[in-house]
C-alpha cells in the first residue's frame, strides 16, 4: 500500500474502531435493564429503516445534525471551539420565526429567502460578543459560549412565553405563515427540502474549505495559529470571519426546524443539536463531506432510538453517552496525527510543551 | 435576621459547589491544561451523591463516594488529555455530554424516572449549629451551614498553605509556567498533573453533591446548569489564586443569592434565570480588559525607557 493511500484508510478506520466501541460500551449499558443488547440494536435498526416513513425520518432528524455538523466542521478545523452553536440555533430560529409570521403576506419566494437570512443573521449576532471577547481579550471562547447558550435559550423562552406569545399553552410564537413553509416529501414525515438545501450546503463548504484561499488560511489556523500570522494572515481577524461563518450555519439549523419542522417557535425545541453537531463534526473527520454521512449515522441512530424506547425498556437517552464516548475516543486519535504532522515540518521530534498545548486550547 | 444577613446566609448556603470545583479549575490551570470538564465532574458529585445517599442512607458517606467518584470521571479526563494527547477542550466537552447522558440514562435504569428524582430515602447533608453563635450579628450566617461549606473554606486556606508554603506547591505554580524547568529539576510533571487534576475532580464531586444533598435532597437533569463554567470564570477572576478564587466564588454566589431573592417579585422568571449568566460575562470582560490594559500600559513604559 502507498503512504498516502494508507493514510486515507487509517481515519475511517480508527472512526469505525471508535463507533465500533462505542456500541460494545452501549451494549453493556444495555445489559442491566434486561433487555439483550442484540434485541435493543435490532429495534434500533428497525426503527431508523424498518419502512420508507421510518427511512423518511431518519433523514428528518440528520437535517438539522447535517447543519449544525458543518457549523461544527468549519469551526473545529480552524481550531475555533465554537460551543456556542446550540444558542446561535435558537437566535437563528426565533429570527426566522419572526419574520415568518409578520411577513406572512409576501409571497414565498420573497418570504422564504428572508427567513433564511434573517436566521443566518440571528445566528451570526450571537456569535458576536463571544467573537470579540475572544479575540480582543482572550477570554476562553468555550466558557463564554457556554453562558451565551444559556442565556439564549432563556431569553428565547421568554420572547415566546411573554411579548411574541402564540395560541398554545406551552411557550410558543404564533405559527408562521404558509408562505414561510419549507415543502414536505411525504405528509407523514417531517422530512422538508430544508434536506436538499443542507447538502448542497455540505458541497459548498467542501468547496469552500478545500478548494479556496480562505479554506486553505482556514486549516492552516487550526493546526498552528503562529504559523498562520507569519504567512501573512490576521488571525484574529481570520478566527472572527471562521465563528460568524460558523453561526450563520447553526441559524440555519434553527431556520429548517421552525420552517420545514414545527412551524412556530417552540421554547427549548432543540434537543441538543448543537451538541451533537460536533460529535457529528469530528466522526466525519472535520470533513463537510464526511458530516454529511455523521449526520445521516446519527440521525439513523436517534430516530431507531425512539423505536428502541417505546419496544424495549431502554431510554433513549443512552446515545447521548455513546456520543461521548465516540468523541474522546476520536480526540485522542486525532492529536496523535496532528503531532506526526507537525513534527514532520519541524523535522525536530519535539514534544509540545504544557506551555503550547495551554496556548492551543486557550482559544 | 435582618437582610444583610439572609442575603449573606444565601451566599454561604450557595457557594460550596462554584468554590469548590473553582479550585478544581485553578489547580489544572495552574499545571498547564485547561479543564473544561468541571461541569461535567460536578454532575457526577450530584448524581453519584443522590445515588448513594439512597442506597446507603449516610449522607457524609455518600459525600465521600461523590467525591471519588467525580475523582475517577477526573482520572479519565488526564488519561484521555495527558496519555493519550488529545485535546483537553474537546475531551472536556465530551466529559460533559457523557454524565449528562449517564445520569439521565441510569436515572432511568435505576428508578424508571426522567428528569428527576427524589425519594424519601435520600438523607440529606445535616446542618451544622454552631451553640452561642446565633445571638452574634454578621457571624449568625455560618450558623446552620453544611459541612461542605466549611469543607470549601477549609480547602481555600489548605491549598493557600500548600501552594505558598510549600515545596509542592512551588512545582505546582512552576509547571504551569515552565514544564521543562520543573522536569530538569527530577520533578515527575505528568504525576503532578495527574494528582492535580484527579484532586480537583474530587472537589469538583464535593460541590456537585452540595447542590443535590445540601441545598436540596433530590437530583435533576443537568442540575448543575452552567456552574462547572461559572467556576472556572472565577478561577480566572481569581487569577488562579486559592483566595483569588473564593472571591470570584463569592461574587457569583452572591449574585446567586440575589436572584433568587428577586425570583419571587413577579418578574418573568427566565430573565431573572439569565442574570447569573450575564454576570459572568460582565465579570470576565471587565476583568480581562483591566488585564489587557495593564498589559498596554507596561508596554509602553517600556518603550519610553528606551
Amino acid at each position: 500500500m502507498s503512504g498516502k493511500l494508507k493514510k486515507a484508510l487509517a481515519a475511517p478506520a480508527k472512526t469505525l474502531f471508535a463507533i465500533f466501541v462505542a456500541l460494545v460500551i452501549g451494549a453493556l449499558l444495555v445489559l442491566p435493564t434486561g433487555t439483550t443488547p442484540l434485541e435493543a440494536y435490532k429495534e434500533l435498526w428497525n426503527g431508523a429503516f424498518g419502512s420508507k416513513i421510518n427511512i423518511l425520518n431518519t433523514l428528518a432528524r440528520s437535517t438539522p445534525l447535517l447543519f449544525t455538523g458543518l457549523a461544527a466542521a468549519l469551526a473545529f478545523r480552524g481550531g475555533v471551539f465554537n460551543i456556542g452553536i446550540e444558542g446561535q440555533l435558537y437566535i437563528g430560529a426565533f429570527s426566522a420565526a419572526l419574520i415568518g409570521i409578520y411577513g406572512q403576506n409576501l409571497p414565498p419566494v420573497i418570504l422564504i429567502p428572508l427567513c433564511i437570512l434573517g436566521a443566518m443573521l440571528g445566528g451570526l449576532l450571537w456569535a458576536v460578543i463571544p467573537g470579540i471577547l475572544n479575540t480582543k481579550y482572550q477570554i476562553n471562547l468555550v466558557v463564554i459560549c457556554t453562558m451565551m447558550n444559556n442565556i439564549a435559550e432563556l431569553f428565547t423562552d421568554y420572547l415566546c412565553g411573554y411579548p411574541f406569545k402564540g395560541d398554545i399553552p406551552t411557550n410558543a410564537t404564533l405559527k408562521l405563515g404558509e408562505n414561510a413553509w419549507l415543502m414536505r416529501f411525504d405528509e407523514r414525515s417531517e422530512l422538508n427540502i430544508g434536506f436538499i438545501l443542507a447538502v448542497v450546503c455540505a458541497v459548498l463548504l467542501y468547496i469552500l474549505m478545500f478548494k479556496t484561499r480562505f479554506g486553505y488560511e482556514t486549516r492552516a489556523l487550526g493546526l498552528n495559529r503562529r504559523f498562520t500570522s507569519y504567512i501573512g494572515v490576521n488571525v484574529n481577524r481570520k478566527i472572527l470571519a471562521v465563528l460568524f461563518l460558523s453561526g450563520m450555519i447553526a441559524g440555519l439549523a434553527g431556520a429548517e426546524q421552525v420552517m420545514g419542522v414545527n412551524h412556530r417557535f417552540i421554547s427549548a425545541f432543540s434537543s441538543d443539536y448543537g451538541f451533537t453537531g460536533i460529535t457529528v463534526a469530528l466522526l466525519g473527520g472535520l470533513n463537510p463531506l464526511g458530516v454529511v454521512i455523521g449526520a445521516l449515522f446519527f440521525g439513523a441512530l436517534e430516530n431507531g432510538a425512539i423505536q428502541m424506547e417505546v419496544m424495549t425498556n431502554v431510554s433513549r437517552d443512552l446515545i447521548s453517552s455513546l456520543q461521548a464516548v465516540i468523541i474522546m475516543l476520536i480526540a485522542a486519535e486525532e492529536l496523535i496525527r496532528t503531532r506526526r504532522g507537525i513534527k514532520k515540518v519541524k523535522g525536530a521530534g519535539k514534544a509540545p510543551s504544557g506551555r503550547e498545548r495551554k496556548e492551543a486550547s486557550a482559544s | 435576621m435582618n437582610a444583610l444577613e439572609t442575603l449573606l446566609e444565601t451566599t454561604l448556603r450557595t457557594l460550596p459547589p462554584v468554590l469548590l470545583a473553582g479550585m478544581g479549575g485553578m489547580l489544572a490551570n495552574r499545571i498547564g491544561i485547561l479543564n473544561l470538564g468541571l461541569e461535567g465532574m460536578m454532575l457526577t458529585g450530584s448524581f453519584v451523591g443522590v445515588i448513594a445517599s439512597y442506597y446507603t442512607g449516610s449522607a457524609y458517606g455518600a459525600l465521600l463516594i461523590a467525591g471519588l467518584a467525580s475523582a475517577l470521571v477526573a482520572l479519565i479526563f488526564s488519561l484521555f488529555t495527558i496519555r493519550f494527547k488529545a485535546n483537553p477542550t474537546v475531551v472536556g466537552v465530551a466529559v460533559n455530554m457523557l454524565i449528562a447522558g449517564l445520569s439521565t440514562y441510569f436515572l432511568s435504569v435505576l428508578f424508571g424516572v426522567r428528569g428527576s428524582f427524589s425519594d424519601s430515602n435520600i438523607v440529606g447533608l445535616p446542618k451544622i449549629a454552631l451553640p452561642g453563635i446565633s445571638e452574634i450579628p454578621v457571624l449568625r450566617a455560618f450558623n446552620n451551614q453544611n459541612l461542605t461549606v466549611w469543607l470549601a473554606l477549609l480547602f481555600v486556606i489548605l491549598l493557600h498553605y500548600v501552594f505558598y508554603h510549600t515545596s509542592l506547591g512551588l512545582r505546582i505554580r512552576a509547571t504551569g509556567q515552565f514544564p521543562m524547568a520543573v522536569t530538569t529539576a527530577g520533578v515527575n510533571v505528568k504525576a503532578l498533573q495527574y494528582g492535580a487534576l484527579v484532586f480537583g475532580g474530587f472537589l469538583c464531586g464535593l460541590g456537585g453533591a452540595h447542590l443535590s444533598l445540601g441545598q436540596l435532597t433530590l437530583f435533576t437533569e443537568d442540575m448543575t446548569s452552567g456552574r462547572g463554567f461559572i467556576a472556572l470564570a472565577a478561577a480566572i477572576f481569581g487569577k488562579n489564586t486559592p483566595v483569588g478564587t473564593l472571591i470570584g466564588a463569592l461574587l457569583f454566589s452572591f449574585t446567586d443569592g440575589v436572584t433568587r431573592r428577586i425570583q419571587t417579585s413577579g418578574f418573568p422568571s427566565m430573565l431573572i434565570d439569565m442574570i447569573p449568566y450575564i454576570v459572568t460575562v460582565v465579570t470576565l470582560w471587565i476583568v480581562e480588559m483591566h488585564a489587557l490594559s495593564r498589559r498596554k500600559k507596561m508596554l509602553t513604559g517600556r518603550a519610553s525607557r528606551k
